[in-house]
């Protein structure tokens, strides 16, 4: 099972955009049993994010988790999501 | 009229998923999708209301206690603005915001008055917060609405001023942020920057923001932020052990509970605002325009992190200390940094600044938020909340932010003549931003046209 938490400012607003918009690709892709999709706010993650196979965040991140976390902001301008759902997929199938 | 009202009285949960659903399929969502939206929303709103009457059940009775044996008038509780949100949306003008906030958008761009492209369709439930307690105060539907125009204009306008600091800062291209929680606090940022500059010995000092978020950063942490406020809490209400350690887990449930049940809000309302700002991008779809997004973007900037962590005991501290503040604050603990997000950049991230700055600027809110305590309460009644075990409910965002005085103040005051000064703000508004934005952009044809 591969973990995907999906982080944004307050862990409600455009985290639940970009966690819908990849559960729907999943269904899409028919991967949806192979992932479960997590969502916290940016102060809760800091204290957590190792504990997940992949971290999206819409939001800046802290130093210290930047080398672990993918750029989520294409979900939501629309440019450019893509690549996301590559990294997704191969993560998936290694 | 009465069709309705009957309509309105059927309350947010089973109203709104019938206003989504409207609005989704106008939008050209699928049916399935449509319906399922609508019936989250409403699902959302039973949740946010089950939880807001924990905390009352909780938090009401130990206020009560702390009140009796100590003498502190903090009688008011904080919802926050998930509960202000909910609040805003399930009344006839929560409805209204966004047709009416989508309108004034695309005909302000048309005129060129704005170059900002507001897609963040969910955070439009602010102006409706604003509208909703004019109508409370006022009894005026067409006051309120307009009062809602005028706080779109508004925001809008600061999407332009603020999208060249956002940019430097926070290095968001072309994204701005006219959000109603965040931008106001820019205007408050900048004269309080320019004293800070010319303050000797001060204007040098900075902090180190890695100690702090290393060292504080588990109480950024909601879940633990809610246990330890309710065990302060039932401690200075004087509850035995049992009893406090009960109030802590039940305020550290809501304050974790509350966002989650907002996130099912927003998972309904999520088709809609993304069709909504396809439809208005296609409506521009060359222009050099700022895009307007969710200022939560930038909250998890380390500087902004760090500030509103030193923030939290600070704002619980002025709200016990100030003479005149009857709000504890709670849940919007966890939102201080929406308040203070766009001052940072002002203050190019200097922690120290942004802590005095915020200080400065929730002190005052505070009494703002006191102030609009009774309107906030009215009008989550008449959004059918269950307010049984509350005395009085308000909420830092957008209680605390500084545009919620005038736009309430002024209308109760001079009606419809509050207008004329609305109207003027406005315009003065538009020209300084513009001065700045027209000598910053000489070269791009936008601005010749």
């Amino acid at each position: 099972m591969i973990k995907i938490l999906v982080i944004c400012g307050t862990g409600v607003a455009t985290s639940t955009m970009v966690k819908e918009k990849i559960r729907e690709w999943l269904e899409k892709e028919k991967l949806i049993h192979q992932v479960s999709l997590f969502q916290s706010s940016v102060a809760e993650a800091v204290n957590q994010y190792d504990m997940y196979d992949i971290v999206i965040s819409t939001t800046i991140v802290p130093d210290e988790m930047k080398d672990y976390v993918i750029d989520g902001t294409p979900f939501i301008s629309g440019l450019g999501g893509e690549e996301m759902y590559q990294i997704i997929r191969e993560k998936v199938f290694s | 009229m009465s069709v309705l009202q009957w309509f309105v009285d059927l309350g947010a949960s089973v109203m709104l998923p019938f206003v989504i659903f409207i609005f989704a399929l106008v939008l050209r969502t699928k049916v399935s999708k449509a319906v399922r939206s609508g019936l989250i929303v409403g699902i959302g709103f039973i949740g946010i209301n089950l939880v807001i009457g924990l905390l009352g059940d909780s938090l009401g009775p130990a206020i009560e206690a702390m009140v009796d044996k100590y003498g502190l008038e903090l009688t008011i509780i904080d919802v926050g603005w998930p509960a202000a949100a909910a609040i805003s949306y399930g009344t006839v003008l929560g409805s209204l915001t966004i047709p009416i906030g989508i309108a004034i958008n695309l005909l302000l761009l048309s005129i060129g008055f704005t170059r900002t492209l507001n897609i963040d369709i969910w955070n439009f439930w602010h102006t409706s917060f604003t509208a909703s307690l004019v109508l409370a105060l006022t009894n005026h539907f067409a006051m309120a609405v307009g009062v809602m125009i005028v706080h779109h204009i508004v925001l809008l306008l600061l999407g332009d001023w603020i999208q060249r600091d956002i940019q430097s800062f926070y290095g968001f291209k072309q994204i701005t942020f006219p959000h109603g929680a965040s931008a106001p606090s820019y205007i408050v940022a900048k004269p309080l920057n320019y004293v800070f500059d010319r303050i000797p010995k001060f204007n040098k000092l900075q902090a180190n923001q890695a100690s702090i978020q290393k060292h504080l950063g588990v109480f950024g942490d909601t879940t633990v932020m809610g246990v330890v406020i309710g065990l302060f809490i039932g401690v200075l209400a004087g509850y035995d052990l049992k009893n406090t350690l009960t109030l802590a887990m039940q305020t550290g449930a809501v304050l974790v509970l509350l966002p989650r049940m907002v996130a099912l809000l927003m998972e309904g309302l999520a088709p809609v605002s993304e069709a909504a700002g396809n439809y208005m991008k296609q409506r521009f779809p060359k222009r050099n325009l700022y895009i307007g997004m969710d200022s939560a973007l930038a909250v998890g900037h380390p500087a902004v992190l760090s500030a509103s962590l030193l923030l939290v005991p600070i704002t619980l501290l002025l709200a016990v200390i100030l003479p005149g503040n009857k709000v504890l604050p709670f849940t919007d603990l966890a939102t201080i940094p929406f308040l203070i997000a766009l001052m940072v950049p002002v203050f190019k991230g200097n922690i120290i600044r942004t802590v005095i700055g915020g200080a400065f600027y929730i002190g005052i809110g505070l009494y703002i938020a006191t102030w609009v305590a009774p309107l906030v309460t009215a009008t989550a009644i008449s959004a059918d909340f269950n307010m049984e075990n509350y005395a009085t409910i308000s909420s830092l965002v957008d209680g605390a932010v500084w545009t919620t005085f005038p736009f309430i103040w002024l209308p109760g005051r001079m009606q419809w003549f509050s207008f004329i000064v609305f109207g003027a703000f406005i315009m003065v508004l538009f020209i300084y931003v513009n001065r700045r934005s027209r000598h910053k952009h000489k070269n791009n044809s936008y601005w010749r046209k």
